[in-house]
C-alpha cells in the first residue's frame, strides 16, 4: 500500500476511535445521559420556534418564488467565521495539537493530523446535523421542496472541514508565535476571552442580521464578503436556486481547495508543535519557570521570603488566605473563569439592544453589572469546590484548617470579583434613576447581599453536583469545569435572586410613583427589609448546606 | 498505647469485601510494611484509617483516637497517595507554605521546615518553578514533604519511592529512619520488597482483603518447616499463593 493510502487509512482509523471516545466521554454515565436529555428538553421550544420561522420562510418564499440570498449569505459568512475562531481556539487553548500518544506508533504525523481534523470536522457535523435539517426541512416542507435538505447537507460538510483546517492553521500559527515572542504570549492569556467575545457577537450577529448592519459600515458588512456567494449552493435544485455564476464556482472552489491546502499548512507546522523543546505546560510558563537567581560568583540563590510576607497573602483569616490561593490558581489557568460565558452572552445581547436607543445605556449598563455581579460571585469559584482542587482535596481534608472556612473561602473568592460589578452597577442604576444617596446606598446593599446569597447557593449547587474528573485540558493542565447541571441551576438561582433584588430596589426606587402612599404603606422601608432577609436566608443556607456537604470524593464510595 | 489499631475492619464495595475484618496492633515508633498483591485492599486499609473512606464494619483507632473522629484524627496523621496530591499551578515552595497554612503552623516553624526540607530533599533550586515543571521523583518529593511537614505521629506512606531515581530513594528511606527515631510511626505500603527488607520492624502480607501473614522480616524469611532461610519475594509468592480462605497466621506460625 502506498504511503498516502496507509496513511488515509490510519487517519480514518483514528478518526473512528476518537469519535467513539467523544462519544462515550459525553454519555458515559446516566447523569450525562440526564443532562443531554435535559438540555434537548430545554432547548427543544427554541428549536421549534426556529423550524416553524423556517416554514413560514419556506411558504413566503413559494409564495413570492424568491428568497434573499443576501442575508442568508451575510448570515453563512458569520457562521464560518465562528467555526474558524472556534477551531483555532481550540488549539491555542491546548496550547498544541492533540494526539502526542499517537506519535510513538508506526502512524506518521500527517496520518494523526488527518484524524483529528477529521474528527473535528465530524463533530461538526454530529452537533449541526439535527439543527440545519430541521431547519432546512422546515423550509422546505414550507416551500415544497424537500430537496433543499440534502443539497443544503452535501453544501455544508466542505463548508464545516474547510473552516475546522483553516481554524486549525490559524490556532497553529498563535502557538508558534507564542513559542517565539513574549508579547504573544502575554496576549494569549488575554486571547480567550478577546476572541470568546468576539464569538458572542459573532452568534448574536448571525440572528440579527439586521441590527449588524445597522452598526456596520456598508464595505464591512458580512453581505459583501465573496463568500456569501456560497449560500447559492444550499439551494441548488430548488425553485429558488440563481443560476450558477462564476462568481460561484470560483467561491465554491476556494472552499473545497482550502480544504488540502490547509491540511499541507497544519502538516508543515503541527509536527513544530508536537517535536518542539517546549512542552504543552511550558507556554505558560516560560515567562515565570523560576525566581531563582545566579549571584555574581555563578552560584544559585533563591528567593526566601516568610510564609506571612509572601504567600499565602491572607493567610491571618483562614477564609480569606483559602480565597486567595483560589484566585492565584485560577489567574495561572484562566480557562477556570468559562463560566462568565454567561456573563458575556447576556452583556452582548444587552449591549446590541441599547445601541437602538442610546438613552437605555445606563439602565442596560447598570442591570447588566449587578446581574453579572450576583451570578459570579456563585458561578466562578462556586461551583465545583469540590472537584476542583482534585486530589488536593485529600490534603485539604485531612488538614487542620475548619470545613467552613474552605467553603467560606470559595464564597469569598467570588465576592471579590462580584461585589465591585453590584456596587458599580447598582450605584450606576441608582445614579439613573435619580436616587437620592440613601437610596444608592440602599440598592447597592441589597445588590450586594444579591451576591452574597448567590457565592452561597452556588457552594451548595457545588457541591451537590460536583464534576470529579478532570474535564479540561488547557496547556498541559487538567481543569474540572463544573457540570452543565451547576450552571444552569446557578443561572436560574441568579434569575430568582436577581428578582428579589429587584424587587426590594423597585420598592425603594419607584414606590412613589407606583401610587403607594408611605405613611400609610411604608413600602420603601419594609419592602428592601425583607427583601435583604430573604437573600440573607438563603445564602446561609446554601452555606451551612455546603458545610455540611463539603466531603472529599473519596469518601462518598463508603 | 499502639500507633494503629484495628479491630475486625472490614470495607464492602456492594458484592465485593475489599478489606475483610483485618486486625493489626502497631507499636508506636515503628516502622510497618503492608504488603500484598495488586487488588489486596492495601489501598483500601490505609482510606479507611485516613478518615477518607468509611469502614463498612468493625473499629479502627489512630494513637488511641477512633477514625470516627475526623478532627482529632487528622491532626495526627500524614498521608501521601501513591500519586502525590499537589496544585500544578502552584510553585514547589508556594505548594508547602499552602500545606503549612492548611495545617495552621506557625510562620517561623512553616518557614524553617520548609527550608529545611527543600534543602534535605535537594529541591531548594527548583523551589521556585512551577510544579508542573517538576519530574515524577520531584512531585513525589514534594508531596513526602507536605506530608511530614506538621509533623504526624503516623505517617501513610503509599508506594513512597515509585518514580525515584536510588539516590532520591536512598534520601527519602533516610528520613523515614529518621522519622521513627523520633518516636512517629510509619504505615508503609510499597511492592520494593526491598524496601520493606531494609527499613521495616513488621510485615504485614494482605491477600484479597484478609491478613494472611504478619511478623518480622526474619520471622517472614525463615521457613516454617525446616528453619531454612529464603528471600522475602519467595516468602511473600508463598503466602499470597494458597491463602484463599484460610485464617491469617502469625509470627509464631509463619516462622
Amino acid at each position: 500500500m502506498s504511503t498516502v493510502g496507509r496513511d488515509v487509512r490510519h487517519g480514518l482509523g483514528i478518526a473512528r476511535i476518537e469519535l467513539r471516545r467523544s462519544w462515550r466521554k459525553s454519555v458515559a454515565t446516566r447523569r450525562q445521559r440526564l443532562v443531554l436529555l435535559g438540555v434537548l428538553l430545554v432547548f427543544a421550544p427554541m428549536g421549534f420556534f426556529w423550524v416553524s420561522l423556517a416554514h413560514e420562510a419556506g411558504r413566503e418564499a413559494a409564495k413570492t418564488g424568491s428568497i434573499s440570498l443576501d442575508v442568508l449569505g451575510g448570515q453563512l459568512v458569520l457562521l464560518a467565521v465562528a467555526f474558524v475562531v472556534m477551531s483555532a481556539m481550540r488549539i491555542v487553548q491546548m496550547g498544541r495539537p492533540e494526539g502526542d500518544a499517537l506519535l510513538l506508533t508506526a502512524t506518521s504525523p500527517r496520518a494523526v493530523l488527518l484524524g483529528l481534523l477529521l474528527h473535528s470536522t465530524l463533530q461538526w457535523v454530529a452537533f449541526l446535523l439535527i439543527p440545519i435539517t430541521s431547519l432546512a426541512a422546515g423550509f422546505g416542507l414550507g416551500a415544497g421542496t424537500p430537496v433543499v435538505v440534502a443539497a443544503t447537507l452535501i453544501a455544508i460538510f466542505p463548508l464545516l472541514a474547510a473552516t475546522t483546517a483553516f481554524g486549525t492553521v490559524l490556532g497553529q500559527l498563535f502557538v508558534l508565535g507564542s513559542l517565539q515572542s513574549r508579547l504573544v504570549r502575554r496576549a494569549s492569556q488575554l486571547l480567550g476571552v478577546v476572541l470568546l467575545i468576539v464569538l458572542m457577537g459573532l452568534s448574536y450577529a448571525v440572528f440579527a442580521p439586521d441590527t449588524v448592519g445597522s452598526i456596520l459600515p456598508e464595505r464591512f458588512s458580512p453581505a459583501t464578503v465573496p463568500l456569501g456567494e456560497y449560500v447559492d449552493f444550499l439551494f441548488v435544485g430548488t425553485p429558488f436556486a440563481p443560476s450558477l455564476t462564476a462568481t460561484n464556482y470560483l467561491v465554491g472552489g476556494v472552499v473545497i481547495a482550502s480544504v488540502p491546502l490547509s491540511f499541507v499548512v497544519a502538516d508543515r507546522l503541527a509536527p513544530r508543535l508536537w517535536f518542539a523543546d517546549a512542552t504543552s505546560s511550558d507556554l505558560l510558563q516560560r515567562d515565570r519557570s523560576a525566581v531563582a537567581e545566579e549571584t555574581p560568583d555563578g552560584s544559585v540563590r533563591t528567593s526566601d521570603k516568610s510564609v506571612a510576607t509572601r504567600f499565602p497573602p491572607l493567610k491571618r483569616i483562614p477564609s480569606l488566605g483559602i480565597a486567595s490561593i483560589l484566585w492565584i490558581r485560577w489567574l495561572r489557568v484562566p480557562v477556570r473563569f468559562s463560566p462568565l460565558v454567561f456573563v458575556v452572552v447576556a452583556g452582548i445581547f444587552g449591549l446590541f439592544g441599547a445601541v437602538d436607543d442610546p438613552t437605555s445605556l445606563p439602565w442596560v449598563g447598570g442591570f447588566l453589572g449587578v446581574l453579572a455581579g450576583i451570578y459570579a460571585s456563585g458561578a466562578i469559584f462556586g461551583l465545583n469546590p469540590i472537584g476542583d482542587a482534585g486530589d488536593m482535596g485529600i490534603v485539604e481534608t485531612l488538614s487542620a484548617m475548619p470545613v467552613r472556612d474552605r467553603v467560606l473561602g470559595h464564597v469569598f473568592a467570588g465576592l471579590w470579583f462580584g461585589v465591585p460589578l453590584t456596587v458599580s452597577g447598582g450605584t450606576l442604576l441608582a445614579w439613573t434613576a435619580g436616587a437620592t444617596l440613601v437610596e444608592t446606598t440602599v440598592v447597592v446593599v441589597l445588590a450586594t447581599v444579591a451576591a452574597v446569597a448567590s457565592a452561597g447557593v452556588a457552594v451548595a449547587i457545588g457541591t451537590i453536583f460536583p464534576t470529579l474528573g478532570s474535564t479540561r485540558s488547557y496547556r498541559g493542565y487538567e481543569v474540572a469545569t463544573p457540570s452543565q447541571w451547576a450552571l444552569v441551576s446557578q443561572t436560574f438561582g441568579t434569575m430568582v435572586l436577581t428578582g428579589i433584588a429587584v424587587l426590594g430596589g423597585a420598592s425603594v426606587l419607584f414606590g412613589t410613583e407606583l401610587g403607594v402612599d408611605h405613611d400609610r404603606y411604608p413600602v420603601h422601608v419594609v419592602g428592601p427589609i425583607l427583601a435583604v432577609c430573604v437573600l440573607v436566608v438563603v445564602g446561609v443556607a446554601g452555606i451551612r448546606f455546603a458545610t455540611r456537604h463539603f466531603e472529599p470524593p473519596v469518601s462518598r464510595n463508603g | 498505647m499502639n500507633a494503629i489499631e484495628t479491630r475486625a475492619l472490614t470495607k464492602r464495595f456492594g458484592d465485593v469485601v475489599a478489606v475483610d475484618e483485618l486486625t493489626l496492633e502497631i507499636p508506636q515508633g515503628t516502622i510497618y510494611g503492608f504488603l500484598g498483591p495488586n487488588g489486596a485492599g492495601k489501598t483500601t486499609t490505609m482510606r479507611m484509617l485516613t478518615t477518607l473512606l468509611r469502614p463498612t464494619s468493625g473499629t479502627a483507632s489512630i494513637v488511641g483516637t477512633p477514625i470516627t473522629d475526623r478532627e482529632a484524627v487528622t491532626a495526627k496523621l500524614g498521608y501521601l497517595p501513591e500519586t502525590p496530591p499537589l496544585y500544578e499551578e502552584l510553585t514547589g515552595r508556594e505548594q508547602l507554605e499552602y500545606v503549612a497554612f492548611l495545617q495552621d503552623l506557625p510562620n517561623d516553624v512553616a518557614v524553617e521546615r520548609i527550608a529545611d526540607a527543600l534543602d534535605r530533599f535537594d529541591l531548594a533550586d527548583a523551589a521556585d518553578r512551577p510544579i508542573s515543571t517538576y519530574s515524577k521523583g520531584m512531585r513525589q518529593k514534594t508531596g513526602l514533604i507536605q506530608a511530614m511537614l506538621h509533623r504526624p505521629a503516623v505517617l501513610f506512606l503509599d508506594e513512597p519511592t515509585a518514580g525515584l531515581d536510588p539516590r532520591a530513594a536512598r534520601t527519602v528511606l533516610d528520613v523515614l529512619a529518621d522519622v521513627v527515631s523520633d518516636d512517629a510511626t510509619v504505615f508503609l505500603s510499597t511492592h520494593v520488597l526491598s524496601v520493606v527488607d531494609e527499613l521495616a520492624d513488621r510485615i504485614g502480607v494482605l491477600h484479597q482483603g484478609r491478613l494472611v501473614a504478619e511478623g518480622t522480616p526474619g520471622g517472614l524469611k525463615r521457613r516454617a518447616e525446616t528453619g531454612e532461610e529464603r528471600t522475602l519475594e519467595q516468602a511473600f509468592l508463598e503466602v499470597t499463593a494458597n491463602h484463599g480462605e484460610e485464617e491469617p497466621p502469625t509470627e509464631e506460625q509463619s516462622a
